[in-house]
């Protein structure tokens, strides 16, 4: 079930091929373009009273799709960002199926949970987003479940 | 940036289930494929033990005390008017001969979301249920009859 829906300059819909011709760029795009067709989502969109993402929870997501790494972006597929019924969207990276991060964006917060292996943690509750030291924690996360490695430069980069 | 207002209802708290031991897998099916869910479109069956969903209360409270006292649970509510809503625990002597659907239940969680605020609790008990549920996709959707197999959910374990 969709609605009009206006989002600002931060979250406007644009090509995949807008960021350029990179794979990880193309893929990015291809990301934005979901998270920002899950902006239309209406009230009872799943037939069960479920609310839609508001746009600020989906000019999140898109901030933060272009905070996060290339190898970060390449390894979230386009089904593994869903909406859910109270509005907010997660993202899931899923190496094994013990092997996991879920993050979940909301309209001011944020919040992430993962297992690797016997180990399991979270973000401690919802923080405040954005958040340079949760960036940082989910970067690191990744690279441990897909054992890429995270440059110094190339973090201070992205949780600056 | 303070939250947007996010008018309207608020996000239900409840999700109905039918009871396979007070029915059977055709009717399940029947009965999933006749609901006309707008923009949904029936393609097979989950099944979960009912202790599973009380399991994942203890697991979530047990593994991270700030969820504090959210809970999830199962509710035996007949649609027949006939039994009130008791814990699925208590034996209600529904047959299928009733009317209206003696085998509903409601999977319960102890408050509705708060609209566009991340819950690690209910992150968590959704993992845990849907590790718990076998999910099967029907192979022929036209038919009055479930030929997709044997609806056993997974054993539920204490993990």
């Amino acid at each position: 079930m969709r609605k009009p829906v206006w989002l600002d300059a931060r979250s406007a819909p644009r090509s995949p091929d807008a960021d350029g011709l990179s794979p990880a760029a193309y893929h990015r795009g291809l990301l934005c373009k979901h998270v920002e067709e899950l902006a239309e989502l209406a009230d009872d969109w799943d037939g069960y009273g479920g609310t839609g993402p508001s746009v600020q929870t989906v000019g999140n997501v898109h901030r933060l799709l272009t905070e996060l790494s290339p190898d970060a972006v390449q390894r979230l597929h386009q089904e593994s960002l869903t909406p859910t019924p109270y509005g907010t969207i997660t993202l899931e990276w899923e190496a094994a199926p013990d092997r996991f991060l879920r993050v979940e964006m909301g309209d001011t917060e944020w919040a992430y949970f993962y297992e690797y292996d016997d180990e399991h943690g979270d973000s401690g509750g919802n923080v405040p987003y954005p958040d340079a030291g949760v960036l940082g924690a989910i970067h690191e996360l990744l690279a441990g479940l897909y054992g890429f490695t995270v440059a110094d430069e190339q973090f201070y980069a992205y949780s600056a | 940036m303070p939250p947007p207002d996010r008018p309207g209802k608020p996000v239900r708290s409840d999700v109905s289930v039918l009871r396979l031991f007070y029915t059977d897998a055709h009717f399940c099916k029947r009965h999933a494929r006749s609901l006309g869910i707008p923009y949904q479109t029936y393609k097979g069956l989950a099944a979960i033990y009912a202790s599973a969903v009380s399991m994942a209360t203890r697991l979530v409270q047990t593994s991270d005390s700030r969820t504090g006292s959210f809970w999830v649970k199962v509710r035996a509510s007949p649609l027949d008017d006939q039994q009130p809503p008791q814990e699925i625990a208590v034996t209600l002597p529904v047959t299928t001969t009733d009317a209206g659907l003696p085998m509903h239940a409601d999977i319960l969680y102890s408050e509705p979301m708060e609209k566009g605020k991340p819950s690690l609790a209910m992150q968590k008990v959704a993992l845990h249920l849907a590790r718990g549920a076998a999910y099967l996709i029907d192979p022929d959707v036209g038919s009055d009859h479930w030929n997709g197999g044997d609806l056993k959910p997974t054993e539920p374990s204490a993990e």
